[in-house]
């Protein structure tokens, strides 16, 4: 299955490129979308010779949620809001592939001189060498588009994308009972996105508008 | 070894203009038309070169210059493509570097004579062709270097050897990730959709065809023919990752290289007759994003050893 | 040894003979200046020539004693085959270049200080060969001060414009903070080896490497206290100013724009070098490699090679195209020291020498094509009265020489075949592919990096020369200067050609060029000449392949150019107006000018990369004018030395209250110092 592993993690690593060089709001919700679900998979694929429950469990839950709620959650969003479908990048997108290209140089560089509790690429765990450097790759991601676009929604993809990294962390390199952490962080992120979402609405209705600039105004004057 | 090598380089030179029927029978199929005879380019050619020419009086020596260094250089390029699995006519370490500066001279030459004719038609094409080949010229080089890793070969000949089946079986992503860059580099330096519609009728919107408004006879003949080859060129690279069939007779992968051939043209026929062309602004991204698949290619090429 | 030294004082001698004519005829000193840098050239590169093929067997030294206040200073001089291969252009652009100056002055003689200026344009081919012949810390700092100034003074002739004169002060304070750097380079170089001479630091370098080699767990003894990699980074960024590495840069391109192009082709064809000299004999006396210096070379190469593509894409004045040209192959020279050194470091003789032999081909060839383009802009200042792209156009009509002349040049500095500037950046690209296939992956990494580097610099380069030689030399002349636009006779055309020769050889027959190569990659790798030149040739086999390929493209074009004109021979062939779609009236306005052709690829870059635009916009129902002006500044400058600066002068500013004017003052100041020193001295 060790191939298949790969694939989801190049699919991964594909999938966040592609949001950080597209202009269009919905496509980036469901490369985000598809994103979350190969990544769900993960913890039954990667495990394939001793799954149990809980895994198909975490599979499941993760797969729905990050497949099919929070995407359908941020389109209704996106609908409701009535905001234009561009990105707004400050950074442009040919430039914010570059530096995701050289941030993966970093990921791969960084993640071969790490002490990692499994040996990567070890015959028999299941873990991939590409686990690591592609679930930091996918944080940094989720850390570039927070910082480097202008609406609302977006910043809530990047919240997302960098929950996937670390989920991919957690499973492909199978730590102590990561399935508990995970759901953890699942949780709150769910909570998290339902929060943004609802108040990106309030906000777009309240100000016309979704652009994280705007909401410099409802700061308190400087004297 | 030496007989098929230049047995394949007839076969490129001779069916090279050939593609560009079988695209245009597929555009013809999908829009439910009979479409022109597949042998349509020969006969272009055949009307082209006999015909007198009409020179620009602003242009001079350049204009003239541009078909044939552009011809040559595709030749010259043709000179060291492997098909098929067998080495080219010249094959030596880092061949690939000549056969892109080759590919750089052809467009130098072609755009300075676009240059020559002062038309603001012509600029703009020319200026296009340079921004984006800018672009593309990368994408091939990090694709070839990804191959280059992975096979542990630096000439073309050895990179699209024999070696070309074990790698699909070891590294089927990256090989993937390479044969999508590479195809995007096809569509880009051919000026096929999505980057330039080569049927359109609105100079503003051509980037390749724009730049030879003024070209005719002869001339036309050699750049319609150098364009047939460098898709060829490009094509054969793709073709060869595509077709991994090494253990069959020369003869007999020669031949599959040259059906993968006319359904490469088939599939940038399905390409074109299928999507739009993009937004100038837009072909950028596509051609970044390109590079993207090519250096995590190249990424996983590295990690694996 | 004798047969450069006299060279040089040749050529000093012409320099001080056209001071002394100047008084008779601006033209006599141009004369006697050519005269002097031809046959001075002359003797100086035969003996380099003789060197590098290794006719004379030993490198000859001299090492004349020297009245000097100083235990460290001595006028030790040699030539080993890394000095005879920088000393090629040296002798040679000078000679070549100053025989166009000639005419070019003419228009400047009883106005200008003629005869000054040609002082110190041989007194900087003199200094530049004496940089390459020192053999002593002192001496090299001295050529290399004489150097600057002289070339202080070239970049300062049109001192009448406030560019000129930023240009001067500029290249002053780069090259001061380049001499800062150099200075500690050679003071921690071999502290306690008993003098600067070359040969001493290397032996007292030697000897502790192989102390420390034999007792690794023992601290080195007191003569080795600084470690190889500071020393590394002084000597990058001092001689790396000089070179042209980003951000150093800076100076370059205001300095070669602003001197007459003749010596801004010296500035880049021979003084650069001395910068990308420097850094190789510094990496030679380091003596040692570590892991990391490979990787900074390669990425501060590629960076400034990229970065200065970019914006010779963004200029609109000829010159200054070809002057961020200078800094773009300035990188890629570096780039290919890094693949050297990484060759080294990870103990790959041929991986080594391909790198640095790359490099220093470049140097070469990028000495041969520069000083071509910057020939090829003086010409057409010369007979056009401007730089600026968008008022030239259709100039090779007129003046057909110079068109070929910037066609050849252009092509060159694409790097593309067949001529020269390809060959170095085969073997550079040939290095990258063969250590990326093969080495592990800490190796490979870096030259990734070459590859896509050179790839894209590559193809902005391409953009940035066929811009310039479609928008300046073909099409509709855009203004009446250019309609005017003549040649100026043999002696601007015939530099032109004979570089354009030199291109075209070292292009289609680098093989000839290989031996030279090999003894002078050979120094700065630490190995035997005769080893290294066998190394070499091995590595460099598909030279041998690819120059018979490169012939075999060159006749493919003469043979199809045969078939067109057999083809046409007996047919009508017209002349008519451009097509241009149909349009009747169309106006040498309407082309597509500098900026307009790159502003697409520019604009992709604009993280790095700021237009400026003045913009008049059309107003009213029936405007009358409008107009747009686009402008691309160095950011580098911009926003990062113009701050700095700033801030410095407000620091200083701050010490102006102890500048009262008041003589007692001073001299209290000067008792207080007085007094510290004894107190320090006595306690």
């Amino acid at each position: 299955m060790a191939a298949w592993v790969d694939a989801i993690l190049v699919f991964a690593v594909l999938t966040n490129l592609a949001v950080l060089g597209s202009s269009r709001l919905g496509l980036c919700i469901r490369m985000v979308a598809a994103q979350g679900i190969m990544i769900g998979l993960l913890p039954v694929v990667g495990h394939w010779h001793a799954v149990d429950a809980r895994a198909v469990g975490l599979a499941t839950a993760s797969v729905l949620l990050k497949g099919f709620l929070v995407p359908w959650l941020l389109h209704w969003a996106l609908v409701e809001a009535n905001v234009r479908r561009e990105v707004e990048p400050y950074i442009g997108y040919p430039m914010s592939v570059l530096i995701g290209v050289a941030s993966l140089c970093l990921c791969l560089w960084l993640s071969a001189r790490m002490p990692l509790p499994v040996a990567a690429g070890e015959a028999g765990t299941g873990a991939s060498a590409l686990a690591a450097p592609v679930a930091f790759f996918s944080i940094l991601c989720g850390l570039l588009m927070i910082v480097s676009r202008r609406k609302a929604l977006t910043q809530v993809l990047g919240y997302l994308v960098m929950e996937n990294g670390i989920f991919t962390f957690g499973v492909a390199l199978a730590l102590e009972e990561p399935f508990l952490v995970e759901f953890g962080v699942l949780l709150d992120v769910v909570g998290a996105v339902f929060v943004m979402g609802v108040a990106v609405f309030h906000i777009s209705r309240e100000i016309h508008s979704i652009d994280t600039d705007q909401l410099s105004m409802l700061r308190e004057e400087r004297r | 070894m030496a007989a098929i090598s230049w047995a394949n380089l007839l076969v490129g030179l001779c069916l090279a203009p050939l593609l560009p029927g079988v695209i245009a029978r597929t555009k013809a199929l999908f829009a439910g038309r009979r479409g022109q005879p597949l042998a349509q380019l020969y006969l272009d050619l055949w009307k082209l070169l006999r015909k007198g020419a009409v020179y620009s009086s602003v242009t001079t020596w350049v204009f003239r210059a541009g078909p044939v260094v552009g011809l040559a250089a595709a030749v010259a390029a043709l000179l060291l493509l492997p098909l098929g699995g067998a080495p080219a006519v010249v094959a030596f370490d880092g061949d690939l570097i000549l056969l892109v500066a080759l590919l750089g001279a052809l467009r130098f030459f072609l755009v300075t004579a676009a240059l020559d004719t002062g038309s603001a038609f012509e600029g703009m094409g020319a200026s296009r062709e340079m921004g984006f080949s800018a672009l593309a010229e990368p994408v091939l080089l990090v694709a070839l270097a990804a191959m280059a890793r992975g096979t542990g070969e630096t000439s073309l000949s050895g990179m699209f050897g024999a070696t070309i089946p074990g790698e699909w079986a070891t590294q089927p992503h990256a090989m993937l990730l390479i044969v999508s860059a590479l195809f995007v580099v096809l569509l880009a330096e051919n000026s096929r959709i999505p980057v330039d519609d080569p049927n359109t009728h609105l100079e503003l919107t051509m980037i390749h065809e724009v730049m030879v408004l003024d070209h005719g006879g002869p001339d036309l003949a050699f750049i319609l023919y150098a364009a047939a080859l460098k898709f060829w060129l490009l094509g054969a690279l793709l073709v060869g990752i595509v077709v991994p069939l090494r253990e069959i007779p020369p003869a007999l992968a020669a031949a599959t290289a040259v059906a993968g051939m006319a359904l490469l043209a088939f599939a940038v026929g399905v390409v074109e007759s299928c999507m739009a062309r993009l937004r100038m602004s837009r072909v950028p991204q596509l051609l970044v994003g390109a590079g993207g698949l090519a250096t995590v290619a190249l990424m996983l090429e590295l990690v694996r050893s | 040894m004798h047969q450069i030294l006299a060279g040089v004082a040749l050529v000093v001698v012409g320099g001080v003979f056209a001071l002394v004519a100047d008084r008779w005829s601006g033209r006599a000193a141009g004369v006697s200046a050519a005269l002097g840098l031809v046959l001075g050239g002359a003797f100086g590169a035969a003996e380099a020539i003789q060197v590098l093929l290794g006719v004379t067997p030993t490198p000859a030294a001299i090492r004349p004693e020297w009245a000097f206040p100083l235990e460290a200073a001595s006028a030790a001089m040699g030539v080993d085959a890394l000095s005879a291969f920088f000393l090629l252009p040296v002798f040679i652009v000078p000679a070549l270049a100053a025989i166009s100056g000639v005419v070019v002055m003419e228009e400047f003689a009883g106005h200008k200080a003629v005869g000054v200026f040609w002082f110190f344009f041989c007194l900087l081919a003199a200094s530049l060969a004496v940089v390459m012949v020192a053999r002593n810390g002192v001496l090299f700092l001295v050529a290399w001060e004489v150097m600057s100034v002289a070339a202080w003074f070239l970049i300062t002739f049109h001192h009448e414009s406030d560019r000129a004169r930023d240009a001067g002060v500029i290249h002053l304070i780069a090259a001061h903070i380049g001499v800062a750097f150099l200075l500690g380079f050679f003071l921690l170089l071999a502290p306690g080896a008993g003098g600067l001479d070359f040969d001493t630091i290397a032996a007292a370098r030697r000897a502790t490497a192989t102390a420390t080699a034999t007792a690794s767990d023992q601290p080195t003894g007191g003569a080795m206290v600084v470690a190889p990699g500071v020393l590394f980074i002084l000597a990058l960024v001092g001689f790396g100013t000089k070179a042209g590495l980003a951000p150093g840069h800076v100076w370059l391109p205001e300095a070669h724009s602003a001197a007459p192009a003749f010596a801004s082709a010296v500035l880049s064809g021979a003084m650069i070098k001395a910068g990308v000299y420097g850094l190789a004999r510094a990496l030679a006396l380091i003596g040692c490699w570590e892991f990391w210096w490979g990787p900074t070379l390669v990425v501060v190469g590629i960076a400034t090679a990229a970065y200065g593509a970019l914006l010779a894409l963004a200029q609109r004045d000829l010159k200054r195209v070809v002057a961020y040209s200078t800094v773009e192959n300035a990188g890629i020279m570096v780039a290919g020291f890094g693949v050297g050194a990484l060759g080294m470091s990870s103990g790959s003789a041929p991986l080594a020498l391909l790198g640095f032999g790359g490099g220093m081909l470049h140097a070469l060839n990028h000495a041969a094509f520069k000083p071509l383009l910057f020939l090829v802009t003086g010409s057409v200042h010369h007979a056009a009265g401007t730089y600026g792209m968008d008022r030239l156009g259709g100039l090779m009509k007129r003046m057909p020489w110079t068109g070929l002349g910037a066609v050849i040049g252009a092509v060159a500095a694409c790097g593309l075949p067949p001529l020269n500037g390809f060959v170095s950046e085969f073997l550079i690209g040939l290095a990258a592919f063969r250590a990326e296939a093969a080495q592990p992956v800490e190796v490979a990494a870096p030259l990734v990096v070459v590859v896509g580097g050179l790839a894209l610099v590559a193809g902005l380069v391409g953009a940035a020369f066929t811009r310039s030689v479609g928008v300046a030399f073909l099409g509709h002349p855009r203004a009446p200067e250019a309609e005017r636009a003549r040649e100026a006779g043999w002696p601007v055309t015939a530099p032109l050609v004979l570089l354009a020769g030199c291109c075209l050889f070292l292009g289609m027959a680098p093989v000839a060029v290989l031996p030279l190569l090999s003894r002078a990659a050979a120094v700065v790798a630490g190995m035997d000449g005769q080893i290294a030149g066998d190394v070499l040739r091995v590595a460099a086999g598909p030279l041998f392949e690819m120059q018979p390929a490169v012939l075999g493209f060159v006749g493919l074009v003469i043979l199809f150019g045969w078939w067109r004109a057999r083809l046409l021979a007996r047919r009508e062939v017209r002349t008519a107006v451009t097509w241009d779609c149909g349009y009747a009236a169309p106006a040498a306005t309407m082309q597509y000018t500098s900026t307009s052709f790159t502003q697409q690829i520019v604009d992709l870059f604009g993280v790095v990369v700021r237009w400026r635009r003045r913009m008049t916009r059309p107003a009213g129902l029936f405007p009358t004018s409008a107009a747009v002006e686009t402008l691309a500044p160095d950011p580098v400058t911009n926003e990062l030395f113009a701050p700095a600066f700033r801030g410095a002068a407000r620091l200083f500013r701050r010490l102006h209250g102890l500048h009262s004017g008041h003589v007692q003052v001073y001299v209290l100041y000067i008792a207080f110092t007085m007094l510290l020193v004894v107190a320090w001295k006595m306690g």
